[in-house]
This record gives structure tokens, sequence and C-alpha cells, in this order.
């Protein structure tokens, strides 16, 4: 499976149409950009993105354990979107568990770290809300 | 030639959908459909949600696709009449093109047509050139014939052979001798009953040509929706060769018909059609018609002859061929120009004989208002109920015969005889098949009383209700029946809470006569008591209550009998006749 990467950098997503991601790299892209969308924003999807991002601006997360609490409901509703709507074919290829730990929390700005286990290997990225 | 602007259409504005109007479902379903469809030829591309190409091209165009699969559909929705029928049109100027394609209208009747009476001032015989044209104002109209050479004027008395372009004038009084044409052509600024016409041939003695009624535009009065419903009814066939296309054929060819029906054998009213040795129907059509202007009410000043005997027996009546303009529907009354206290109505003093000019074609009633239909009235002279003595003063002509002058009001319908000729015209006359033109067979309403409850305080729209229950009963034609519900619709928008009964008095005219003849009969006007004694009276149906005027049906129950008249009406030619101020309000306040 190949795609266009995606390059974040803190103020949101990037498009570089002259790379190309295969595979893992590709599963990993969308996961983050999963995470970082707002829940109910796509009418194709209505479980697409999460509730990370909302509850952020809404003032929901107003520490390092409220901001934890909610990457875990978004990491587990990231997983469950991907193995929902993954191709047959590609079913097998998903990760096993996705995991998004807070690495930093500051004015206007949380920072996760967002690991999967692949069948294969575990790989890790790292995401700035 | 330019194309029209509905073959480059802005697709997007006349049938894309809003995005709002788009549903979660439509979008993700096509999503769904153009990712599969997709993956076919690029099955390693990453399209799956969250991706870039899927979230910002697949999903964008998924949008894209469910507008047009919505457009598509839009679309062809204009090509589907029963859509369009329905009122769910998209794009107007394509659908109007569309419908073109079917011939809803053909060209000439899409022309104006109207009625105008030639006034002559000499009774004699005319030829009239069918080039010939009448102005008015700025509009050019020609002769609307239906049988080929020039349209024939005769003198007054004249049997003209029918299915010719035959005219008959009549003595209007003053000197003056009339005949009504019908005529067609494109008019720009209306032409009103009264409007005076030029004409391009000298016509001696010609007087003038005036619009009798105002002209129909011919531009069909219907809404597209009305349009497609009509192609669809009609596409199977617009003919005189069975019932429905026959009044399709009509439609199309007099858009401004208010009503239109045909009987075949079979049918109840259709008297015409005996059955032969072989017990098989003869193929007679009765197709009945009329116009907008059916209920139109006129005047005309007759000469009527006093018999004091007919060869040396007593008569002491009036009587006379009755030569009126139009086909008469029903005879309002009859009054003195001498003494317009004196007055006749029909079936008060006023005897109106009918008899048949053809036997074989219209037999009895069935002639009625169509130009086979002799019609001659008789009355007594009018006495003062103290003194005894004549009302009427008679004057005497050259030969001797004492005469006087009165005033006939009658309904007739102007279209009807273009309508009759053109039934009856060798280019659409179906082979093989009697057709005959009639008009529906009126029931005159001489009392219309709605009682109604209106809540104190509350202002009624009467002339409201009365414009629409006019316009209602006019327009109350096969295939639909009176229904007193339509009454109370009207009444509650008038402002009433309740409606409590309608009060009527009618009667079925089966012709303007009281009197039938029988083929046989004595000429009145030679042998009054002989015309009167083998004179039948047609079965007499009164309506008392409003239940009663969607009437089912009424046969001539002496048919196969020497009194037998050939009365019938069904739903198939029953029409309302009435005047406006018959209609009257009745008002309880709680």
């Amino acid at each position: 499976m190949k795609g266009l990467k995606l390059a974040f950098d803190g103020k949101g997503g990037l498009v570089l149409t002259d790379q190309v991601v295969e595979d893992e790299a590709c599963l990993r892209q969308n996961a983050a950009v999963n995470l970082a969308q707002i829940r109910g924003s796509d009418r194709c999807f209505p479980d697409k993105g999460t509730r990370l991002l909302l509850a952020g601006v809404q003032g929901i997360i107003f520490d390092t354990q409220s901001a934890q609490h909610e990457a875990n409901f978004a990491a587990l509703d990231t997983l469950t979107f991907m193995q929902v709507h993954e191709y047959t074919e590609e079913v097998a290829k998903l990760p096993t568990t996705v995991t998004v730990q807070l690495t930093g929390i500051a004015l206007g700005k949380l920072t996760y770290r967002m690991s999967f286990t692949f069948p294969e290997a575990a790989v890790a990225d790292t995401l700035i809300l | 030639m330019p194309e029209p602007s509905f073959w480059q259409p802005d697709l997007v504005a006349l049938y894309f959908p809003k995005l709002t109007e788009l549903t979660d479902t439509q979008v993700a379903a096509a999503r769904a459909r153009l990712e599969s469809y997709l993956r076919a030829g690029w099955p390693e591309v990453d399209m799956r949600p969250n991706s870039p190409l899927g979230d910002l091209m697949l999903t964008p165009f998924a949008y894209l696709l469910a507008a047009m699969e919505t457009a598509g559909g839009r679309f062809m929705s204009d090509l589907d009449l029963e859509q369009v029928a329905q009122g769910k049109i998209y794009n107007c100027d394509f659908v109007r093109a569309f419908l073109a394609n079917f011939g809803v209208y053909d060209q000439a009747s899409l022309q104006s047509t109207g009625v105008v009476r030639l006034v002559f001032a000499t009774d004699a015989d005319y030829t009239v050139d069918r080039r010939m044209r009448f102005q008015f104002g700025s509009n050019t109209f020609d002769l609307r014939l239906d049988f080929p050479g020039h349209l024939q004027i005769y003198k007054v008395g004249s049997v003209p052979t029918l299915n010719t372009n035959a005219r008959v004038l009549r003595d209007i009084g003053n000197g003056q001798y009339a005949c009504d044409v019908y005529v067609k052509g494109d008019m720009g600024a209306a032409v009103v009953a009264g409007d005076t016409a030029t004409v391009d041939l000298v016509l001696t003695q010609l007087v003038s040509a005036t619009a009798l009624t105002d002209f129909a535009t011919g531009e069909p009065a219907s809404s597209l929706s009305v349009l497609a419903q009509k192609t669809r009814e009609r596409f199977s066939g617009a003919n005189l060769c069975a019932r429905n296309n026959a009044v399709s054929y009509l439609q199309r060819e007099f858009p401004e018909l208010l009503g239109v029906s045909a009987s075949v054998p079979g049918d109840a009213v259709q008297l015409r059609a005996a059955v032969n040795a072989l017990g098989i129907n003869e193929p007679k059509v009765d197709v009945y018609a009329r116009s907008s202007q059916y209920d139109f009410l006129t005047a005309q000043q007759v000469r009527i002859q006093f018999f004091e005997e007919q060869d040396a027996v007593s008569v002491q009546r009036f009587i006379a061929k009755l030569a009126v303009v139009g086909n008469p529907l029903f005879i309002k009354s009859i009054t003195s120009v001498d003494n317009p206290a004196v007055v006749l109505y029909p079936d008060n003093g006023l005897e109106i004989f009918t008899r048949s000019r053809s036997a074989a074609k219209a037999p009895l009633l069935t002639c009625a208002g169509t130009d086979y239909e002799d019609l001659w009235v008789s009355f007594e002279m009018p006495k003062n109920s103290s003194t005894g003595t004549d009302l009427l003063t008679t004057a005497t002509d050259s030969d001797g015969s004492r005469f006087a002058d009165f005033v006939v009001e009658y309904y007739y319908d102007p279209l009807f005889p273009a309508i009759s000729s053109r039934v009856n015209s060798a280019d659409v006359k179906p082979a093989g098949v009697d057709m005959l033109a009639r008009p529906f067979v009126p029931v005159v309403i001489t009392q219309f009383e709605v009682n109604y409850v209106k809540r104190a305080g509350t202002t009624m729209l009467l002339d409201q209700a009365k414009a629409e229950i006019l316009a209602y009963l006019r327009k109350t034609t096969y295939p639909d029946a009176f229904s007193s519900a339509q009454i109370g619709d009207s009444m509650y928008y008038a402002g009433a809470a309740d409606m409590k009964s309608i009060r009527v008095q009618a009667r079925v005219w089966w012709s303007a006569a009281t009197l039938v003849l029988p083929a046989d009969a004595a000429d009145p006007l030679v042998d009054y008591a002989s015309a009167k004694g083998d004179a039948v009276t047609p079965p007499t149906v009164l309506i008392g209550n409003s239940s009663e005027l969607a009437l089912e049906s009424y046969i001539d129950p002496l048919i196969g009998t020497g009194d037998e008249t050939f009365a019938a009406v069904d739903i198939l030619n029953l029409c309302y006749l009435l005047d406006p101020a018959v209609i009257t309000f009745s008002e309880t306040v709680r």
C-alpha cells in the first residue's frame, strides 16, 4: 500500500507530493491523522476521529492525568477505526496495539508519543497537538 | 440557427443539489463505490479514510459523484412525464421543448380563435373567399373552414347542405341579417367582444364584422405539469376512432374546451347505435363538447307570425320557425318588443317544438343543439287576465299576415358549430364511423341557496364564495361529478364555520324545446293542430336537492314505444347552466 507522505510540524499536516510512504508508514500517518481529527467532522465516516483535540480546546484536559486519560480513549478509538475500515486483505497487517503517551504539556501545546505494535515490529511516532 | 439555451445547460445551477441536500448515506455510499471502482485500477494506492488521497481527493469526489447521480436522476425526472405531471420540474425550458416533440398542441390549434358576427344589410346569398382576412387592430385572422371551397352564406330560410362551409343568415331586426363565422390567427393584443374588424376583400352589403365573444388565446393556460399529464393521456393516440382518442383529439384541436367526452356503442346514453340483425352495434360515436363560452347568453329580435287559422281551422297563436344565429341550448325568455311587460317562458305558456332534420343521423332529441335541429315557437295571444283583451298589437305585412316582433333571449355555445364542423371534416373523420358532435345536456339551475353557519363577528367573503361556486359548477364535467364537498370548501374559505345544506331547484333540459316532433310530424307553421297532436313531451327530470345534481343516469323509459324521445343523460354528457344571480346564501349566526 502506497500513499503520499505527510509531515507534521506542530501546526498541522503537510502533504509532501514528492515523497511516498508505504505499508506500515501509511498506517502510522493515517492513525495520526485520525487521532488529531475531531470525531464527526467527516460525513462519510461518522466514527472517524477522536475527542482528543476537542477535549484540549474545551478545557476538559487540564492536567497530565486528564491529558493521558483522553489520550487513552483516543488511541483505542483510532485502533478500532482502523480495524473497522481496513481492507479485508490488509487486516492482518494492522497494528495489534496503538498507544498514545503524553510526553509534554505546556500552555497551548500537548505533546504525545504515538506507538504501534505491529505483528512484526513496534514503531513509535511523536505527535504534537 | 442559434442553439437553444437548454442545449448547454448550467448543470450545477439547474440540476445539482446543494451540498447540504446530500445525505451522509449518499456521500458515504458514493465514496465506497468510487473507492471500489478506483482500487480495481490502482490496488496499491492508499485511499483509506485518513490517507491524503482518501481524504483530500476521494471524499470530495464522492460529493461530486453523489451530486451528479442526483442531477442525473433529476434530468431523467424531467424526461419522465409522470414526474413532470406531479409538478417536479427542474429545467422548464427543456421540458417545454421536450413536450413539443409529442405535439401536445399542434401549430393550428396554438393559434388564437374566435367567433366573428358578420352583419349584412341585405338578405341575399354571398360567397366569401376563404382567403379573406379580418384585421382587429394589429391582429390578423383567417377564416377557419373545415371543408373545401369558399364560405357560402345563404339568405334567411335556406337549408344548407350539411358538412359544407355554409352559413345561413338570420334576421336580427332593423333590416339586418347576421351569421357567425370562425376565425383563427395570431393575437398580440387581446381581441374582446364587440371589437370591430376590417376585412381585406370587398364584400357588398357587409355592414360590420364584430367579435362576438372574447377571443381565445389558443395558448394552453396549462402549466407544464398539466401539459405533461395531457401528453401521457394522449400519446396513446389522438384521433376520433375511440372514446379517449376522440377526447384527446378535440382537446388538442380546441385547447379552450371546458368539457369533452364521447359515447360509443354500449354506453347508456348512446341511443343512436341500434343493434343490427347480426347483433352488432352500428359504429356510431357521439362527441359531446362545450367551450368556455358554452353559457353565452344573447338576445335576438325575431318576427313571429300570428295565425288566426290554418286551412280553415282556428289556431289563434303566434307560430314561427325559430331562426336565431346560434343553436340554442336553452331559451331563457321571449319578450314582446311592443309590450316588454309580456314575457314568455318555456313551459309557461310558451311551446317550443324540436324536430330533427335527419332522423337517420340524429333522431329525436339526439339532434338537440346540433346543426340538425329545427325549432319552432308557439304561444297564444297574451290576454289581459281581467278584461280578456289582447296585450299585443300586431302589424300586417304585404301578404296580409299578422305578426309581432319579439326578443328571444337564449344560451348557446358560439364555438360549438366549429367543433361540429371539425368532427365532420373529411380530414379527420374515421372511415365507417358515424360521428355526431353534440352539446352537453344542460341541467338548468334556477335556485342554488347555500345555508351556512358563521361565528358571530366573522366577516364572510360571499362574493369570493359565489365566484368559486359558479366557477366550480361551470367547470364540473366528465369525468368529474358534482360534489357538495367542493361547495363546503368554498364556504369554509369564505369564513363559514359550517355548511348546513344546499337548496337546489334545477331541471334537465334535453333540448331548448318543450315538445319533440317525430320525423314525420307536420310542420307547425303548416298544421299546428296536427303537429301538436304528434308531439311528444320529453320526460321531466327535476332536481330538488344538491345530491341529485350528480345525476347518475337517466334514460328515456319509453324507448321502443311511439312516445320515445331519446332523452338520455349521465356523467358523460351532463353540464350545469345557471345565471350567477341564482346562487344565494342563507346565514345562521352562532
